[in-house]
């Protein structure tokens, strides 16, 4: 039955998945045929959708989202949903002849369309897009010419050389050079240059043979120089210059050795650019006694694989995969964050093996017990293949560790929904005594589902906050049981890491016959997180270059490029190219009092409205924002929140065009208030909305002044979700005053509560938008967490609220073009 | 421990997805293929796969100001819970097809070196391990599918189902167990049918 296959990478990182799952029994691990096929077959059936159908929905999808940033009629009517697509969305419902005829009209009519709305310039370019034309070196096949997969740049001291360009022909090899942060030429020769007749620029190529200049122009410090032609295999070479051009030694460095990366100029980066699969010695990181150690990675045009293994020293803890409650990210050193492959089909959930590691003191007389570990393969982007070191940084693991309570919980005669029981509890988690200074059990309705197809179950539920609750390490999980009749195995429960309360449960079988009296229960087993940051280090073979001689990716500052749009005036910064993305750091300029761009967007607090952000170069490309790669400064920590990042440049674009359709601001405001929450609120099942608990609402008259607002808060409700309870706010409906901005939330700076104590904003949030679609009545909403973590109750009283900004839209569009450095 | 700008990203652009069409896209396009994986599995025709698929994420734009980050996987449970509760009212419905699913009614599977090039025969592959699916728990239907095709972890699957995780894991290895006993018995039938190439050509 068993058949050779070979799978595709996609395949073989889902049969990994597959595999990951079925480790912790030893029976499923077992080799043979059945595993292989069963697995073969689960790997290879993905079912995948139309790209027609995905981007029409998504398409739809973004129209609902800017038509109805905060509520939308489609609720209510949730039968109705599936007919509001499109019906070019649906397929299938047309004869296939008259689909034909369709499609044609289609065609032309979107040909048609091109022309006269794009204009035949556009056109021109995508014509184009076969034949390059670049200054000092003329019309050049693309098909035929192999390119620098991006600039580079090489800086010793005060001088830096930037590789513009090296175009690779099939009658010869071009290389354009230039310099900066040298002395005026006039000073240094104010009689006219003289050339060096001993420089001499070679080209070595990977097989240990050089390229002489044939010809070459020179200026201060740059200079154009013509190799012969490369061999066509050839994608990677080393610059040698003996000096820069027409610099004298004492003026400049010399010795300047200068590693190139080359690609096609229409394809994508050639495999061999990649080292061949690597193993990693001694690349690690520890802490609380868990390592975290790099031992094997593989790179390639498509993806980055790192094989990883977590070990641990404590023996009584168990783990069966590794669980990061971090994002996995990858870092190089030129700048690149890698994010997971965004395809699930190339998740990083990849093959886990459970491992006995043995000490590394081989030399005790006693043998030691083997130290317990696992292994995982994690999928990121492709890095660079001019990344010469990589660090992955996790954090958040889980481990399962033993521990010990028994406690009963009188229920009474009449247990009912809703009833609450104070509990003692003594807690032994891994051999430690946890103090628990508050514990409660409840017998809870929950509802299952959402919408009009919820289904309700009866729980026991237990809510614990264990004192003492750690910043890097922390309960957060308990396991019950229960050796009464009337109840299922423990449910699920949750973890608010802020708090640090741990919620668990058991199931009820029969609601209608609820145990009663004392019942029994038994912790047997606990779940704690780790929360370091986990970050290891290593070298990328075949990458060392000669000491100080490290290649940095090209960031070029932009000059005067800025547009000015009702009243805000847009500049483009900076631009960084490299083989991974390209990124445009855009700022407001001059800033402007009082205003200031919101930076709590990835891509540089820049908020789209009406369309898409897009960066298209002169050749009528578009390049999409890049989703798994992020920018941070040369040598930087973090990942620069101001930069916009894109996907690669292609080859010899000369001119890029960022279309900014709105922008965030927030203008500082200085608003404050009181809020009067009642004694004797419940919580109840919201029957009209998701599966949350939420109070009655009680009337509130509360005036607010942001900005150019004036606005009025009439209605406040608790709404309790999964153990957060919010108090939410809703102002009465207002109109705006312009249509070419908007209130869009505003800024909580500080919520106390009656007894004095700051609120945690980690959850609070505001919006502001039309209450129906195409209403011109605007409402705002304005949300916080008013739950007490050490009595996880909330407390009636006056609360204070403090806004310090109001966040607005501004309509643009603002379309910021410049030149990129020529050659 | 403060923050990493990674563990706060999937918050944020969940924070941001109510009002930022750019952060939207950035989770569409991440959870897209695995909603319709999973509720392939789930319905088995293309149609209605593409309505579910549409009604998920239209219902989750509708409800996404409501939802309240509760740390890592909340967001994918929160999201699938919407479409396994879109597939439950599918069949509560009665829009379930009574007669089997033609394979050409089925969605195309992904092209890869390992599948027949022919679209049909992907499709046939399809409906053949859809067939061995069905035949587990629905519990263990729901988990094998949330596990591979919605890509969620098993953390994820006992947040929206609601049950332990430890249970979930349970049912995911006795999911898996029946799995490889339903398919290594069809595989002998089918052995016993159709003699292989070789037996043929002895002939």
């Amino acid at each position: 039955m068993t058949k050779p296959v070979f799978l595709t990478g996609e395949d073989q990182k889902l049969l990994q998945r597959i595999e990951r799952t079925i480790v912790g029994d030893p029976s499923m691990v077992a080799s043979g045929n059945d595993r292989d096929d069963i697995c073969v077959l689960l790997a290879s059936a993905m079912p995948s959708a139309t790209p027609a159908f995905r981007d029409q929905l998504e398409a739809r999808l973004l129209r609902e989202i800017e038509r109805h940033p905060k509520r939308s009629p489609l609720l209510s009517k949730p039968g109705n949903v599936v007919h509001k697509i499109d019906a070019s969305v649906r397929r299938g419902l047309m004869p296939r002849w008259r689909r034909g005829i369709a499609l044609a009209a289609v065609v032309l009519a979107l040909v048609a369309l091109t022309l006269t709305w794009i204009g035949p310039r556009r056109v021109w370019a995508h014509l184009q897009q076969w034949l390059g034309y670049v200054p000092g070196i003329g019309f050049v096949e693309l098909d035929e010419s192999r390119v620098l997969t991006a600039p580079v740049a090489l800086q010793r001291g005060d001088v830096t050389l930037h590789i513009e360009q090296l175009l690779a022909r099939p009658d010869g090899t071009t290389v354009v050079i230039s310099s900066e942060g040298l002395p005026p030429e006039d000073a240094v020769w104010p009689h006219g240059a003289r050339v060096d007749e001993e420089f001499a620029p070679r080209l070595h190529l990977p097989d240990g043979r050089t390229l002489q200049t044939e010809t070459f122009t020179l200026s201060w410090g740059a200079g154009t120089l013509v190799f012969p032609a490369l061999p066509d295999d050839v994608y990677s070479v080393t610059l040698s210059l003996p000096g820069l051009p027409l610099v004298p030694p004492e003026v400049a460095p010399e010795g300047w050795e200068i590693p190139l990366l080359l690609r096609s100029a229409t394809g994508e980066l050639a495999d061999v650019l990649f080292p061949q699969p690597y193993a990693v010695t001694e690349a690690s990181d520890t802490h609380q006694g868990v390592t975290l150690r790099v031992v094997a990675v593989a790179q390639s045009a498509e993806e980055t694989a790192v094989r990883l293994q977590l070990q641990w020293s404590n023996p009584d803890w168990e783990s069966h995969f590794i669980h990061s409650s971090d994002m996995p990210a990858l870092r190089d050193d030129l700048g690149h964050v890698y994010y997971e492959a965004a395809d699930p089909g190339s998740g990083s959930t990849s093959q886990t093996v459970v491992v006995s590691v043995q000490p590394e003191d081989e030399t005790s007389p006693t043998p030691a017990l083997p130290v317990p570990a696992l292994e995982e393969t994690l999928v990121f982007a492709p890095v660079s293949p001019s990344a010469r070191r990589l660090t992955l940084a996790m954090g958040g693991f889980r481990f399962d560790v033993p521990a010990e309570a028994e406690f009963t919980v009188d229920l009474g005669d009449t247990p009912r929904g809703g009833d609450t029981w104070p509990l003692e509890l003594d807690l032994t988690v891994d051999g430690l005594p946890v103090h628990v200074f508050v514990a409660s059990a409840r017998l809870v309705e929950e509802q299952i589902g959402s919408f009009d197809d919820a289904q309700k179950r009866l729980i026991l539920q237990f809510d614990i906050a264990p004192a003492g609750h750690g910043e890097d390490i922390a309960l957060c999980g308990l396991w019950l049981e229960s050796a009464e009749t009337g109840f299922r195995s423990g449910s699920t429960g949750g973890y608010d890491p802020q708090s640090g309360q741990v919620r668990a449960g058991l199931d009820v079988a029969d609601e209608t016959r609820i145990p009663t009296g004392v019942i029994n229960v038994r912790v047997s087993g606990a779940t704690l997180c780790l929360n370091d940051l986990w970050a290891v280090t290593w070298e990328v073979p075949g990458t060392a270059t000669a000491s100080g001689m490290d290649v940095v990716p090209v960031t070029q500052a932009i000059e005067r490029v800025n547009q000015t749009r009702n009243g805000l005036t847009l500049q483009v910064e900076e631009v960084v190219l490299t083989d991974r993305l390209t990124g445009v750091k855009v700022a407001l300029n001059p800033s402007i009092e009082g205003e200031a761009l919101a930076t709590d967007h990835r891509w540089g607090g820049l908020s789209i409205v009406a369309q898409a952000l897009t960066l298209t170069d002169d050749r009528g490309r578009n390049y999409v924002p890049s989703r798994a790669v992020a920018w941070r400064p040369y040598q930087a920590l973090q990942p620069d929140s101001a930069t916009l990042t894109f996907g690669p440049l292609e080859p010899l674009a000369r001119r890029l065009t960022l279309h900014v359709p709105a922008v965030t601001v927030v203008e500082p405001a200085a608003a404050s208030f009181a809020v009067l929450v009642p004694d004797g609120l419940t919580l109840a099942l919201d029957p009209t909305g998701p599966p949350w608990r939420v109070s009655e609402p009680w009337p509130v008259e509360i005036d607010v002044n942001v900005a150019e607002y004036r606005l009025r808060f009439s209605e406040a409700r608790l709404e309790d979700l999964n153990g957060t309870t919010l108090l939410a706010l809703t102002s009465e409906p207002y109109q705006e005053s312009h249509s070419w901005r908007r209130l869009s939330g505003v800024r909580i700076a500080m919520v106390t509560t009656p007894s004095g104590r700051e609120v945690s904003l980690e959850t609070a949030h505001s919006a502001a938008g039309p209450e129906t679609e195409g209403s011109t009545n605007h409402r705002l909403w304005l949300a916080f967490d008013v739950k007490d973590p050490q009595t996880l109750a909330v407390e009636p009283g006056p609360y204070q609220v403090i806004l310090d900004g109001a966040s607005i839209i501004v309509q643009g569009p603002w379309d910021l073009s410049w030149a990129l450095s020529a050659p | 421990m403060p923050k990493t700008p990674e563990l706060q990203r999937e918050q944020s652009l969940v924070a941001r997805a109510r009002r930022d069409p750019d952060a939207f896209r950035e989770l569409y396009h991440h959870y897209f293929p695995r909603i319709y994986a999973y509720i392939s599995y789930r319905v088995g025709r293309v149609q209605d796969v593409e309505d579910l698929t549409a009604e998920t994420f239209l219902k989750a734009v509708e409800a996404l100001p409501r939802f309240r980050w509760q740390g890592q996987g909340s967001f994918a449970a929160w999201l699938f819970r919407i479409a396994h509760n879109a597939v439950a009212s599918f069949y509560r419905a009665g829009d379930r097809p009574l007669e089997p699913i033609r394979p050409e009614a089925l969605p195309d599977l992904r092209a890869t070196d390992t599948l027949p090039a022919d679209a049909l025969a992907r499709k046939e592959l399809l409906a053949q391990l859809r067939h061995l699916i069905g035949a587990l728990t629905q519990r263990q239907q729901e988990i094998v599918t949330l596990r591979f095709f919605g890509g969620l972890r098993n953390q994820e699957i006992a947040r929206l189902l609601k049950l332990d995780e430890r249970t979930v894991a349970a049912h995911l290895c006795r999911g898996i167990r029946t799995l490889q006993a339903l398919y290594r018995e069809q595989a002998i039938r089918q052995e016993v049918a159709e003699p292989t190439h070789s037996e043929v050509s002895h002939d």
